[in-house]
């Protein structure tokens, strides 16, 4: 079940043209009743214009040929905003794209707008965003998931059919999962950074969504692959991926803990006994020691990486600039201003832990944690196809719940952290609603470069679940 | 140093006001804390991560490619005078 | 002068002679308008990643395999965190922890002799932009940020000025043999900073201040030595070292305390996590070494240069090799005017000599007419002016003029000009001897300067019977 596929074909029979389906995503989009866009293609119809054309003369070659995306508003694309939701960026345009855009473009896709965000990537419920928090399309109170709210909303509400989102801790499969959409964090290394707005230089990769997974596919084979410009890309090994049923499935034991509300665990037994019921696998449950420290590990590595990566918003050569006589104060007044709270609170923490007297006791050490954690994945992966696991320990939250604590908003990435730790690919995936009518979803973690396995078992999932 | 004291060195190191600190302070206290609970591991026969094993650079070659849109850059700076970017002088 | 205990370090660093900077494709060029060779790498735009130059890595594997460097197999960057309007990412990719070259020693050439002075480390990393302040504003131009830079990192070593003026003297001249820059200093191509402490001796004590704004050899020269006599004066008096940095005033000719509020940073250095590690190619290890300086200076030592001689043929890397080649068949006392100064007359700047019109066994042959008496000096002397001037190849002039006349045809030319300036010998014989000069011009204009005037003023001289 592919909708790239449906409408390309209906583009090669001449049923329909490209103007129409993005006029069709575009109204949705300028409505913008959850807030997921921060700002919208201008130039989006006359680019639908163009192809058009190439439709009527039957030159339809892009693999993503007049298919509408959206863009998480802190990968860049030339010549629109890029804002990572922030007033330090609120005026920034893109001077060049993104690889990842460059090969969209390439395919003939179509830009539809940037969706909106936690501030540079840092939250887990799109509500630090200074053009205000987006709204979860199933229920308008309650969050979206976050950091890549915008663009698993925008897909889940119509208003693009794909969507480009970026994942560090869990940013793509939080809000997919709140969202009743697939997202797709890849493995690190396999999707060029090179024009990402860097938050956690080793975690940060970009990925899919998608309300099917085929597309998930076709959209991830279009942007993986090595870049010059890159050097944490690696090249793509293309292998042959023949799953012998049922696959051997292991299922993280804290995913029944205390922690995790009622109807995540029922679900998931439910998944669990329909994937035996269908012979797709077998599930043991596995246990990773370190688990417990992944959040204090994630929080050390990423705030570390953030602090020198933000450092770059100075006012000296683009972005919000406050006025002042005097340099040192300008870069204060600037950076006071410019930076929402919790961006400012990681930046803090990140110079803690690499100042000297405490580099070695924090970030040293957890990156030795951080080691420790892989070698518990490839380890647990050697006796498993899959891992199992929630993708967040509750459903949607309401708005505000979290704020006062942003400790406990830490909390929700639990079950996402340590798969960006460890740098292996993990895709979350939507299952049934609540009783609530609220989207419940889980993640499937797998061995390096192994995202062609997630394709074809979830394929077979999503054919017994939707038919 | 005790580690109030090191929200402000913090604060100058980063280049964010002090006069913010008491928003900070908690959280920052609180997580500093919650960090601490690594230690619990034994960790003497690791090495750090640092990087993935399978991600090796290859060197680039030294040739010219012209960035053709510098127009770009100069239009997004807050000032741009002549030929130069032009902010504060550092110097008093 | 015994009672005290000086202790001089130097950190340089060398911008690289690379075609594109150190981690983006944009030209290395300075002298271009401003902000035209920029990019969003250097600029530090968002988004972006560092891509590294091989052939940077290759110039500092080379430098640091020349100076007998500790070379690791495996290298990486790390990252350097501080806030400058020059950095625009508000970190400076560097080496820290690892070097390219640990360790190390550097041959200098000082007064007549070479001694071995130890160095500390050399990294690699990337230059900040350039800068000029009017009226409380910093005009800034990128073209210079991001350029490969080569750290080059000494103990405190020196004992006096002059120490550390040979070492910078030699090394300067080893980078520019190996063609991995031409350091030139006031393009800013080759910086140094240095940090000076003097102690009484026996006495512990951790001062060092550090100089800045030596702009060159001399400004280094009177700087340090300034600097030493302040620090001895105050141990005299009893007084306090200050652990500081101090600007060389060029009017005043003095150190004083920079008055910039010194923040204290905290670089908080870890890993470049965009630039995974990478190997040192063993054909960089195993390629052939070009020769160095010292080894040229002591072979034309032993030749029979004189050191300052010698010193000045080994500024050019290209003079060195060539002076070299001549050598191995022409003893150096019959060569040394030539060189020394028939050819370099011609070039005003000896350091940059990268060619001649002619080549080294051209230049033997040339010579060797010389010695065997075919060719006059003077003729000689002419030639290598033409040749030199106007870049005609040696043997295309030579040709010209090698044929000396002699014997009967030189009779035959002094008979003939005897005739035809019969006045000019009337006035020679009843007095004015000056006078033959002029029949040697014409004895040479007929003979088309294929003659010695030496032996032409000789003859007419005899046959006048003065």
């Amino acid at each position: 079940m592919s909708e790239i596929k449906r409408i390309i074909s209906l583009y090669k029979n001449k049923e329909q043209l490209p103007g129409d389906i993005v006029k069709e995503y575009l109204k949705k989009a300028q409505k913008n009743d959850f807030n997921s866009f921060i700002s919208l293609n201008e130039n989006v119809l006359e680019q639908a214009e163009e192809l058009d054309k190439k439709v009527k003369e039957g030159k339809i070659e892009g693999r993503l040929f007049g298919i509408p995306v959206s863009i998480k508003d802190n990968i860049l694309v030339k010549g629109l905003k890029c804002t990572c939701a922030s007033k330090i960026l609120e005026n920034y345009i893109a001077p060049y794209d993104a690889t990842v855009i460059e090969k969209l473009k390439k395919e003939d896709a179509l830009i539809i707008g940037k969706t909106n965000m936690d501030e540079f990537a840092m939250g887990s419920s799109n509500e630090y965003s200074a053009f205000g928090p987006a709204s979860n399309p199933f229920d308008r109170e309650r969050v979206p998931g976050g950091s890549s709210g915008g663009s698993a909303i925008s897909v889940s509400a119509d208003e693009a059919l794909l969507s480009l989102g970026s994942d560090t801790g869990g940013s793509i499969r939080l809000p997919a999962s709140f969202c009743g959409v697939y997202g797709l964090k890849p493995t690190y290394g396999a999707v060029s950074r090179y024009g990402l707005v860097a938050f956690a230089s080793s975690l940060d990769q970009i990925g899919p969504f998608a309300k099917y997974i085929e597309d998930v596919e076709i959209l991830f084979d279009i942007i993986k692959g090595k870049d010059e410009k890159d050097k944490t890309s690696a090249h793509y090994p293309e292998r042959e991926i023949k799953p012998s049923y049922p696959l051997k499935i292991g299922v993280l034991k804290d995913s029944f803990s205390d922690k995790v509300e009622e109807e995540i665990k029922t679900s998931l037994e439910e998944f669990i006994k329909l994937l035996e019921k269908e012979k797709i696998a077998e599930f043991k449950e596995f246990e990773i020691e370190s688990f417990e420290y992944a959040i204090a590990v994630y929080y050390i590595v990423a705030c570390a990486e953030a602090s020198s990566n933000l450092a770059r918003y100075d006012g000296v050569l683009y972005g919000f600039k406050s006025k002042s006589n005097n340099l040192w104060d300008m870069y204060e007044k600037t950076r006071t201003e410019g930076f929402g709270e919790e961006v400012k609170r990681r930046i803090m923490l990140g110079a803690f832990v690499l100042k000297s007297g405490y580099y070695e006791e924090y970030y040293v050490k957890a990156q030795k944690v951080r080691t420790k954690i892989l070698k518990e994945f490839l380890k647990n992966l050697e006796e498993f196809d899959l891992l199992l696991m929630p993708v967040s320990p509750t459903l949607p939250f309401k708005k505000g719940e979290k704020l006062k604590d942003p400790i406990s908003m830490y909390l929700s990435d639990i079950f996402t952290v340590s798969v960006n730790l460890a740098g292996l690919p993990a895709i979350a995936f939507p299952f049934k609603l609540s009783k609530q009518g609220l989207p419940i979803g889980f993640q499937f973690v797998s061995k390096f470069f192994m995202e062609k396995l997630f394709f074809e078992v979830l394929k077979k999932i999503e054919k017994i679940i939707y038919g | 140093m005790n580690l109030k004291e090191e929200i402000d060195r913090i604060l100058e190191l980063v280049r964010l006001s002090k006069e913010e600190k008491s928003k900070y302070e908690e959280h920052f206290l609180k997580m500093v804390d919650f960090f601490k609970k690594i230690d619990k591991l034994d960790l003497k026969d690791e090495k750090p991560f640092f990087y993935l094993e399978h991600l090796k650079t290859e060197l680039r070659k030294d040739k010219i490619t012209e960035f053709k849109d510098k127009k770009l850059l100069y239009d997004n700076s807050p000032e741009f005078r002549g030929d130069f970017f032009v902010t504060e002088s550092p110097i008093e | 002068m015994d009672k005290f205990e000086i202790k001089i370090g130097l950190e340089i660093h060398v911008q690289l002679k690379t075609e594109s900077k150190m981690f983006c494709s944009c030209k290395v060029n300075i002298d271009d308008e401003p902000n035209k060779n920029i990019c969003p790498v250097c600029t530090g735009q968002p988004g972006v990643l560092p891509s590294p130059n091989e052939k940077a890595v290759f110039y500092a594997v080379l430098v640091s395999r020349a100076l007998n460097c500790r070379i690791p197999e495996i290298l990486y960057f790390s990252r350097k965190n501080y806030f400058y309007p020059d950095l625009p990412k508000g970190y400076q990719i560097t080496q820290y922890g690892i070097s390219t070259g640990f360790g190390g020693e550097v041959p200098v050439i000082m007064n007549g002799e070479i001694v071995k002075f130890p160095l500390e480390r050399i990294n690699l990393e990337e230059e900040t932009a350039k800068s000029f302040h009017i009226e409380g504003k910093v005009y800034l131009d990128y073209n210079r940020c991001g350029i490969p830079l080569l750290e080059i990192v000494t103990p405190p070593c020196f004992k006096s000025s002059e120490e550390a003026v040979n070492f910078l003297k030699s090394l300067r001249r080893i980078l520019i043999h190996l063609s991995v820059s031409d350091c030139n200093m006031e393009k800013g191509e080759f910086r140094v900073d240095t940090n000076v402490s003097v102690n009484i001796k026996g006495k512990k004590s951790d001062h060092r201040t550090e100089l800045k704004n030596l702009n060159s050899l001399s400004a280094l020269k009177e700087g340090i030595s300034f600097e030493i006599e302040r620090q001895k004066k105050l141990l005299e008096k009893g007084e306090k070292i200050e652990r500081e940095t101090r600007l060389w005033d060029e009017e005043k000719r003095e150190t004083r305390v920079m008055r910039t509020k010194e923040f204290v940073e905290d670089y908080r250095y870890f890993p470049e996590p965009d630039i995974p590690p990478f190997e040192v190619k063993k054909e960089w290890l195993e390629k052939e070494l070009p020769i160095l300086p010292h080894v040229y200076y002591q072979k034309l030592i032993e030749k029979g240069a004189e050191p300052k001689e010698a010193e000045i043929i080994i500024s050019s890397p290209f003079l060195s090799e060539f002076t070299q080649r001549v050598l191995e068949k022409l003893p150096f006392n019959k060569v040394k005017g030539w060189i020394l100064t028939e050819i370099l007359q011609h070039v005003p700047d000896v350091e940059s000599l990268k060619n001649l019109p002619f080549t080294s066994s051209e230049f033997i042959d040339f010579i060797g007419k010389i010695i065997e008496g075919k060719l006059p000096r003077h003729i000689g002397q002419e030639i290598i002016k033409k040749s030199m001037e106007e870049n005609i190849p040696l043997k295309n002039l030579i040709s010209e003029k090698v044929e000396i006349k002699s014997g009967s045809e030189l009779e035959n030319a002094i008979e003939e000009v005897i005739k035809e300036n019969s006045d000019v010998v009337e006035k020679i014989k009843s007095g004015k001897v000056s006078a033959v000069s002029f029949l040697v011009g014409q004895v040479m204009r007929k003979l088309k300067g294929k003659a010695n005037p030496k032996e032409v003023k000789e003859k007419i001289e005899k046959r006048l019977g003065i």
